[in-house]
């Protein structure tokens, strides 16, 4: 059923999931819930809060449906706002040095359990990842891992492609700098 | 000492950055999320409501029947006017005319109000 709402755009799926269209709610889940995943472990490194906060965006969005208007907001750049406001919640109620200990034992084991080189390698790089300035960390997810383009994650960040692009640049140049000491173990795991 | 001179190249980096996979949403999370859809909008027109309307516009209907078929007759009485205060609540005349007064400008509220008769905030 969701297939034949794939052309549909989001404002309309939001309008018939509002007047109760259960498959229009379910395709516009299905579209937007894994980038919404993918952004807040991006940034967390947890995938047990990683869902928990695209879940508690979804369901704030539901009730926001309600009262959705089309020429407001992008549903995704609405989204993001939030599940980022989540992520910021999160950060701030986490202990000083928590963060990359339970890496390990959550989402990176979870999708490559036999490469132990390959592990270390997503945790340094994951460790230089979140720890760029917010806004840096999030051009970065948004255009390299997501997909996006410099010009839509300007939009979502709600700031000039101009600025967007300098993020990006300083952000891969920190990458860099974060990365350099590890670099030939990246380059052969990358390889 | 050399690898210190040689910064990572764009591919290098993308390379790097490419260890990097997140994690897709379980099936669990899935199925929660689909079950999120927004409650139905609450029905207006509730058939006690629709009930209700509909006697209003009975009435209305009527009343306006009623005021076109007596534009051409005379009234015949004047509205009875409301007895004086004093008169009923003070037959003695016993109470100072001061006490009697329901208020002046001084004591009128000047909150609006809405209506429901709640203060407007």
């Amino acid at each position: 059923m969701a297939d034949d709402l794939s052309d549909i755009t989001d404002d309309e799926l939001v309008r018939r999931a509002a007047s109760g269209d259960q498959s229009a709610w379910a395709a516009l889940a299905d579209r937007h819930l894994a980038s919404v995943v993918s952004f807040a472990w991006y940034r967390l490194g947890d995938r047990v809060e990683a869902e928990d906060i695209a879940q508690e965006t979804l369901l704030r969005f539901a009730k926001k449906a309600l009262t959705w208007e089309p020429d407001g907001a992008k549903v995704r750049t609405w989204l993001y706002r939030v599940a980022g406001n989540l992520v910021i919640d999160r950060q701030r109620a986490r202990k000083p040095h928590s963060p990359l200990e339970d890496i390990e034992d959550t989402s990176i084991i979870d999708i490559q359990p036999h490469l132990d080189g390959k592990l270390d390698a997503r945790r340094v790089v994951h460790k230089a990842l979140i720890a760029l300035p917010a806004r840096q960390q999030v051009v970065l997810i948004l255009v390299y891992y997501q997909g996006y383009t410099v010009k839509e994650a300007a939009e979502m960040l709600a700031v000039s492609e101009h600025a967007a692009e300098s993020l990006l640049a300083r952000a891969r140049k920190s990458m860099r700098t974060a990365l350099e000491p590890n670099r030939e173990d990246l380059i052969g795991a990358g390889s | 000492m050399t690898m210190q001179n040689h910064q990572m190249n764009d591919d290098q980096l993308d390379a790097a950055l490419d260890a990097l996979k997140s994690p897709v949403p379980s099936d669990t999370l899935v199925r929660r999320v689909h079950v999120m859809a927004p409650p139905p909008q609450k029905v207006f027109m509730t058939p006690r409501r629709s009930a209700a309307a509909a006697l209003i516009m009975a009435l209305g209907a009527a009343t306006m029947l009623h005021m076109a078929n007596s534009n051409s007759i005379a009234p015949t009485a004047t509205p009875a006017s409301p007895a004086p205060i004093a008169a009923v609540a003070d037959p003695a005349g016993e109470i100072p005319v001061s006490d009697l007064a329901l208020g002046d400008e001084a004591t009128i509220s000047r909150e609006p109000f809405s209506m429901a008769g709640m203060p407007l905030e």
